[in-house]
């Protein structure tokens, strides 16, 4: 399975190299990219970002814009995971949306262990925190990484919000910022940890 | 000029690394008790973005974790009056004990230039200032998004013409009042090619001291913009005419004697000059993302349209990004091209003197003179960068240019332009534009 970038791709070719990189490392997804062939092309409903991801039987290259022999074109609305996407090529190729659909939303696992994926991602790198408690507000579990003691970072957020920063679906500051998670930091962590977030989002480490 | 009776206001003024002056205006009382150290105001001055996005992804020492003071420490050599009883004096930003923050433009460049010293020069240098003006009040050029702006002048694309200077006039004779007012020496001004372009020479002198007015010089043409009702942009490209560069004269000399000229050198070159001029070329990839700063800059690199665009240099020659002069000892210097308009004077500068000082530290000798038009050129010439993260990248491993520059400088810079070239894609910018976009034109024309 090869997955290929151009150098210089903008932040959601990136984006969605790494949510197909996600998809590929599950045995029922990668059997089903192998298998693709066809254009795909995303695009943003709220801004002028978009791509294009050429699925050639396992050989997938994503491009930005919106290239003109796309077979399938969904809008979306980046910022609004719940807004509904306009599809446009869905009926000519119904097979291929479907695949599109699965592998562009990778299963995740549980938030601890999404956040176990992620800390061994960014734990070694310079400046990072070295210790984090995260605490889930729907049944107060915690998980602690990293060094015993007083956590340098305490992140608090429900089940699904914590699934979503840690798989690499959003960004731990913006989440913070948003009110959808709270935390326990000071600036030189969070700016650390937010570098972090943005690297695995944009598919560092996978 | 010292504290006169007459002063009761003094506004401190420093570049932050994306180019605005931050300061305050303190009432005389508090601007002397402030002494030595300067008034305080947050380190977070320094984290954020032109769109007051909080800058976030990295970490360096001189940042407090909980958003502490930084102070802005006068130089008072650079007070000076800019109206009736209101004076301007220029800082360094310093941490709370008094050390330079090495993210500090103008301390970066006196650094560089110690650092010169310390290889027995001193430096002189002189910017040229282009920028557009246009007959909009910034207000009115704003409800307009920026674009289909009125040109002050004549609308074609001719430079140098008299009769489009006339109708400069009123902004730039009242520009040159105030400079005069202030005591910064100006040689020249002109009309420039694109229509409303304007360019300003200002004479050689010490590098810290032709930044100093640089800015100087920008910000009165902002501010006289303001009090006659029009508007003024050093954007690199804020229209699809010709863009804004910021072309930077220098020389050296050693014992106050020029130190690039050699009359009994074939070429009239020095040795040092050669070392000089291979410096800047091995640099060149690394400084070109601090002489280039932000998205709208690349779209200034354009081929025959004045930009270099190819890492080269050659004698009397204006379309490479160096262009050397060595015909006579008076005139011997080197003037450097490749900076856009929106650049950082303090930054600029110091990326060029840096580059050169890694030249003769490591006694570089220059690739072949480009005896030719260096533009559009076949793919075996050496090609600059084209985007600001291909910039960054080069920056970022060029070491020999860094441990001059100042590391942590380069660092910070390199993080910073990654975030704006994350911000241009995710934030509204248009990743497919040939041409300047709104984006650029929200977030640069007012504060470039």
């Amino acid at each position: 399975m090869i997955i290929e970038t151009a150098p210089d791709s903008p932040p959601i070719v990136l984006g969605t190299a790494a949510r197909l990189k996600r998809s590929a490392a599950q045995p029922s997804l990668c059997g089903r990219l192998r298998k693709m062939n066809g254009v795909l092309a995303l695009k943003s409903s709220v801004d002028k970002q978009s791509v294009t991801v050429r699925f050639d039987s396992g050989h997938i290259k994503l491009a930005s814009g919106v290239a003109k022999d796309a077979d399938l074109v969904i809008t979306i609305n980046f910022n609004d995971p719940g807004a509904k996407p306009k599809v446009r090529g869905a009926l000519k190729h119904p097979m291929f949306a479907l695949a599109a659909s699965k592998v562009l939303e990778p299963p995740t696992g549980t938030w601890q262990e999404e956040a176990a994926a992620f800390w061994s991602f960014a734990a070694n790198w310079p400046r990072m925190p070295k210790s984090m408690l995260v605490v889930c507000t729907d049944d107060h579990a915690e998980a602690r990484f990293g060094e015993s003691g007083t956590p340098d970072v305490e992140l608090h957020g429900t089940a699904k919000q914590l699934v979503s920063v840690f798989s690499g679906d959003s960004i731990v500051t913006e989440d913070w910022l948003a009110g959808k998670l709270h935390g326990v930091t000071n600036l030189e962590h969070a700016s650390v940890l937010t570098g972090r977030s943005i690297a695995w989002v944009m598919g560092q480490g996978r | 000029m010292n504290l006169d009776d007459s002063i009761s206001i003094v506004r401190t003024e420093g570049a932050v690394p994306d180019g605005p002056l931050i300061g305050k205006y303190l009432s005389r009382d508090k601007f002397e008790r402030s002494l030595p150290l300067g008034p305080a105001l947050a380190d977070f001055a320094f984290a954020y973005d032109l769109a007051g996005t909080p800058q976030l992804g990295w970490w360096a020492d001189w940042r407090q974790p909980f958003l502490g003071d930084i102070h802005q420490r006068p130089d008072l050599d650079t007070l000076t009056l800019i109206r009736p009883g209101v004076a301007s004096c220029i800082v360094d930003f310093v941490g709370v004990d008094g050390t330079p923050l090495p993210v500090c433009p103008r301390s970066v460049l006196r650094s560089v230039v110690e650092r010169l010293a310390t290889n027995g020069f001193t430096a002189k240098a002189a910017c040229e200032v282009e920028g557009m003006a246009f007959t909009e009040s910034y207000a009115e050029a704003k409800a307009k998004g920026f674009k289909d702006l009125t040109p002050l002048g004549v609308a074609h694309p001719l430079a140098y013409l008299t009769h489009d200077s006339y109708r400069m006039r009123p902004l730039l004779d009242e520009v040159m009042r105030r400079l005069d007012l202030m005591g910064i020496s100006w040689e020249a001004w002109s009309a420039e090619a694109a229509p409303g372009q304007f360019e300003i020479n200002l004479p050689a002198t010490d590098p810290v001291s032709a930044a100093d007015a640089t800015v100087r010089v920008r910000n009165v043409c902002r501010e006289v913009a303001v009090d006659l009702g029009m508007s003024v942009t050093f954007m690199a490209k804020p229209t699809d005419s010709y863009g804004s560069g910021m072309h930077i004269h220098h020389s050296l000399l050693r014992d106050a004697s020029p130190a690039f000229y050699d009359a009994t050198s074939p070429d009239g070159r020095t040795k040092l000059m050669r070392n000089w001029i291979g410096g800047l070329i091995a640099t060149m990839p690394a400084a070109h993302s601090f002489l280039t700063p932000t998205i709208n800059s690349f779209r200034r690199m354009v081929g025959f349209a004045a930009a270099p665009l190819v890492v080269s240099w050659g004698e009397d020659n204006k379309s490479t990004a160096l262009r050397v002069i060595s015909r006579s000892e008076k005139l011997s210097r080197v003037e450097h091209r490749l900076g856009a308009g929106d650049l950082n004077p303090y930054l600029g500068l110091a990326a060029i003197l840096s580059g050169g000082i890694v030249g003769i530290e490591q006694a570089i000798e220059p690739p072949d003179e480009l005896r030719a038009l260096a533009w559009g050129l076949p793919d075996r010439f050496p090609y600059l960068p084209t985007t600001i993260t291909g910039a960054a990248d080069a920056l970022d491993r060029d070491k020999a240019f860094a441990d001059v520059m100042g590391p942590v400088m380069v660092e910070h810079w390199v993080n910073t332009r990654r975030w704006e070239w994350m911000m241009y894609h995710t934030t509204g910018g248009d990743p497919e534009a040939e041409s300047v976009t709104d984006w650029e034109l929200e977030r640069y024309f007012e504060l470039m």
